[in-house]
C-alpha cells in the first residue's frame, strides 16, 4: 500500500476544485497523477460522488469568513462579485499547514487589488477600497506589531527643546500609511451612512491606520499632504531638527519650526510616530 | 501495559463542563461555579500573541483541557515538531492532565485541508498512527485522547473497521478516547448504522472525557454545526455510555448562535444528572490560579 499517495491525492481531491471536477468527469486521468495500489484506486473510485463534493464545498465555505469579515465593505458592495474572486483565490493559492491566517488576508487583499481594478462589475474605487481594508486589518491584527498605545510619549508636555536634538522620529510599528486614487475614507463614511456610491473623488489620498487599544481595533486618520510629507521623512534615521530643515526647504517656508514640532506633538499623542535616540 | 494506561487512570475527576468561546467568556466568569471545567481549541491561540494573555486569565477560573484540531495523527509522514512545540507549550501552562485530539487527517504534504477528514483504517495507517500516538505522549509527558470524528462519507473497503483501529491503537498506546456522543448520533443516523452496536465494539473502558453538541439538518443529513439544541437522539445515546463507560468530563461544544447561558448551563447539568454526577462531587484535581490573579478574583467576586 502507498498510503502517502493515497492520502496526497485524497487531499487535493478535497481542497482543488480542478483536479475534483477532473475526478468527477475522468476518475482514470486524475487518480493516475498518483501511485495508488489497485486496492487504493477501487476505494478512492468508491467514494460517493455527490458527498464528496459537498464536503469539498463545505471546506471552501468553512474558510471563506476568514477572508469575507477584513473586507466586509468590498463584499457588501457586489457579493456575487467578491466571491467569485474568493473562488479563484482559493484555487490559486493552496493552503498549506504552516500558513498563517494574517499573512493568507494580506495576501488576499494583494490580489483583490489587482483584480478588482479592472473588474467592471465593481466601483471604479474598488481595488483601492481593498488596499484599504488590507491595511486596516493589518493595524489591527498584525500579530508582529508592537503593543498598543500604553506607552505613548506624551507629546503635548514634551518641551520643544527635548524634542529636538537627538531624538529621531519613526512610524511606530504596525502602523500603516496608505496612499489611495481615490477618497476611500470618503467611501467608508458613506457606506457607514448606509449608501453604497457609485463613484467618489479621484486625486492623492493618504490615510493612515494606527493600532489602537483595546487590542484587535485600529483608528483612522486622513492626512494633509504636509503631514504625509513630514511622516515620509520619519524614517527613524533623521533627527527632528533636519526633518525641520529638510520640510522647510521642500515647501519653500523658513518658518515653519513651531508647526512641525506642533504636528509631531499630535502625531505622537495619536500613537502614529514615536521617539528613538537613534 | 504501556506507561500511559497507568496515567489514564491517574486522571482525575472533572466533571461537567463547555467549550471556551469568546464570546461566553464575560458570562462564564460570572458563573464559573456552575462549570466544573472547560475546553479550549488550542489552534485559537497559535498566532496572536494576545490570545495567550486571555488563556492566563482564563486559568484563573477554570481546569481547563486543550483540545487540538491540526495533528493529523492519522497522516502518513512526520510529526510537525514546531506544532508540537507549541501545542506542549500550551498544555504545560493550562497544567491539564492529557490532551485530546481528533482520530483523523488535517493535512497533506502541501496541503491543509482545514477540517476533519476521515481515516481510511488499514494496517499501515495503524501503524503510523501508533508510533505517532507513541511520540506525542512522550513529548508531552502526558496521555493523549482521540476523539471520533463525524464523516460525509466513507472511504470503502477498507480493511478494518473504525472500532477495531481504536481498539488495537489504544492497546498498543495505552492512549485514552475521546467519545463523541453527538458525532456517534450523527454518523448513525447519516450512514444507518447501529450505535449501540458501535458503542459495544468501542474501547469504552478508555473512554476519559465525552463531547456533546447540536447539530442540524440539511438536504437530509445532519449536519454537526455545534450550534443548536442537543438533539434527543444525543442524548439517548449518551444514556447508553453512562451504562457502560466511566468517564471523567464531559463538555457541551456551543460554538455559534449562541442562546442565554443558563440554557447552556441546563445541559450540563443534564448531562451531570444522566452519568450521575453533581457539582459538589469532590474533585481530585483543584484548579490553579495564578498567584496575580486571585486578588482580581477577589475584587470581582466583591463588587459583584
Amino acid at each position: 500500500m502507498s498510503i502517502p499517495e493515497m492520502q496526497a491525492c485524497l487531499a487535493r481531491l478535497y481542497v482543488d476544485d480542478a483536479f475534483l471536477r477532473l475526478f468527477e468527469v475522468s476518475g482514470d486521468s486524475a487518480l493516475s497523477q498518483y501511485r495508488l495500489t489497485e486496492a487504493e484506486r477501487s476505494a478512492i473510485s468508491g467514494i460517493d460522488r455527490v458527498q464528496l463534493r459537498l464536503f469539498a464545498d463545505s471546506l471552501k465555505a468553512k474558510r471563506k469568513p476568514r477572508f469575507e469579515i477584513p473586507f466586509s465593505m468590498l463584499f457588501k458592495i457586489n457579493k456575487a462579485a467578491l466571491s467569485r474572486h474568493y473562488d479563484r483565490f482559493y484555487n490559486l493559492r493552496r493552503i498549506g499547514p504552516h500558513d498563517i491566517q494574517f499573512d493568507l488576508t494580506m495576501e488576499f487583499g494583494k490580489f483583490l487589488e489587482e483584480a478588482l481594478a479592472a473588474d467592471e462589475d465593481l466601483p471604479c474605487y474598488a481595488g483601492d477600497l481593498a488596499k484599504y481594508e488590507r491595511l486596516y486589518h493589518s493595524a489591527r491584527f498584525n500579530p508582529r506589531a508592537a503593543g498598543p498605545l500604553a506607552d505613548v510619549v506624551d507629546g503635548d508636555g514634551a518641551p520643544a527643546e527635548a524634542l529636538l536634538g537627538e531624538m529621531y522620529p519613526v512610524l511606530r510599528p504596525g502602523v500603516e500609511v496608505g496612499e489611495f486614487e481615490y477618497d476611500i475614507r470618503g467611501v467608508q463614511e458613506a457606506m457607514e451612512r448606509g449608501e453604497i456610491p457609485d463613484r467618489t473623488d479621484r486625486g492623492k489620498f493618504h490615510v493612515a491606520f494606527v493600532p489602537s487599544v483595546p487590542p484587535r481595533r485600529a483608528k483612522v486618520f486622513r492626512l494633509t499632504p504636509a503631514t504625509h510629507q513630514l511622516l515620509s521623512l520619519c524614517d527613524g534615521r533623521s533627527p527632528l531638527s533636519e526633518i525641520v530643515d529638510e520640510l522647510q526647504g521642500t515647501l519653500g517656508e523658513s518658518d515653519l519650526r513651531e508647526s512641525i514640532i506642533g504636528a509631531i506633538r499630535r502625531l505622537l499623542n495619536l500613537g502614529v510616530v514615536e521617539l528613538s535616540h537613534s | 501495559m504501556p506507561e500511559a494506561t497507568s496515567s489514564l487512570s491517574e486522571i482525575p475527576f472533572l466533571g461537567s463542563g463547555i467549550g471556551f468561546r469568546r464570546e461566553l467568556k464575560k458570562r462564564l466568569f460570572e458563573l464559573h461555579e456552575e462549570v466544573d471545567f472547560v475546553e479550549i481549541i488550542t489552534d485559537q491561540y497559535r498566532e496572536d500573541p494576545r490570545a495567550m494573555e486571555e488563556l492566563e486569565e482564563v486559568c484563573g477560573y477554570f481546569q481547563i483541557i486543550p483540545h487540538g484540531v491540526s495533528l493529523s495523527v492519522g497522516s502518513a509522514g512526520p510529526l510537525d515538531r514546531e506544532y508540537l512545540r507549541f501545542i506542549k507549550s500550551i498544555s504545560d501552562l493550562t497544567k491539564a492532565p492529557y490532551y485530546s485530539e481528533h482520530l483523523c487527517m488535517t493535512r497533506a504534504p502541501g496541503i491543509d485541508i482545514g477540517h476533519l477528514s476521515p481515516l481510511w483504517f488499514t494496517e499501515d495507517i495503524l501503524r503510523n498512527t501508533i508510533d505517532k500516538v507513541n511520540q506525542i505522549q512522550d513529548y508531552l509527558g502526558k496521555p493523549l485522547i482521540l476523539e471520533n470524528v463525524t464523516y460525509s462519507f466513507e472511504i470503502p473497503n477498507a480493511p478494518m473497521s473504525q472500532t477495531e483501529f481504536f481498539n488495537r491503537m489504544v492497546d498498543a498506546t495505552g492512549c485514552g478516547v475521546l467519545l463523541d456522543v453527538t458525532n456517534v448520533y450523527i454518523n448513525s443516523v447519516n450512514h444507518g448504522f447501529d450505535p449501540d452496536k458501535f458503542l459495544d465494539e468501542m474501547p469504552m473502558d478508555r473512554v476519559v472525557q465525552l463531547h456533546l453538541a447540536g447539530g442540524y439538518w440539511s438536504n437530509g443529513f445532519l449536519i454537526d454545526s455545534h450550534s443548536e439544541v442537543i438533539q434527543d437522539g444525543s442524548w439517548e445515546i449518551l444514556e447508553k455510555v453512562a451504562a457502560k463507560a466511566n468517564p471523567k468530563g464531559s463538555i457541551l461544544e456551543h460554538d455559534r448562535n449562541f442562546p442565554e447561558i443558563e440554557e447552556l448551563l441546563a445541559s450540563l447539568q443534564k448531562a451531570r444528572d444522566i452519568l450521575g454526577w453533581t457539582k459538589r462531587q469532590e474533585r481530585s484535581y483543584e484548579a490553579q490560579a495564578p498567584q496575580e490573579t486571585k486578588p482580581i478574583l477577589a475584587s470581582i467576586a466583591q463588587a459583584g
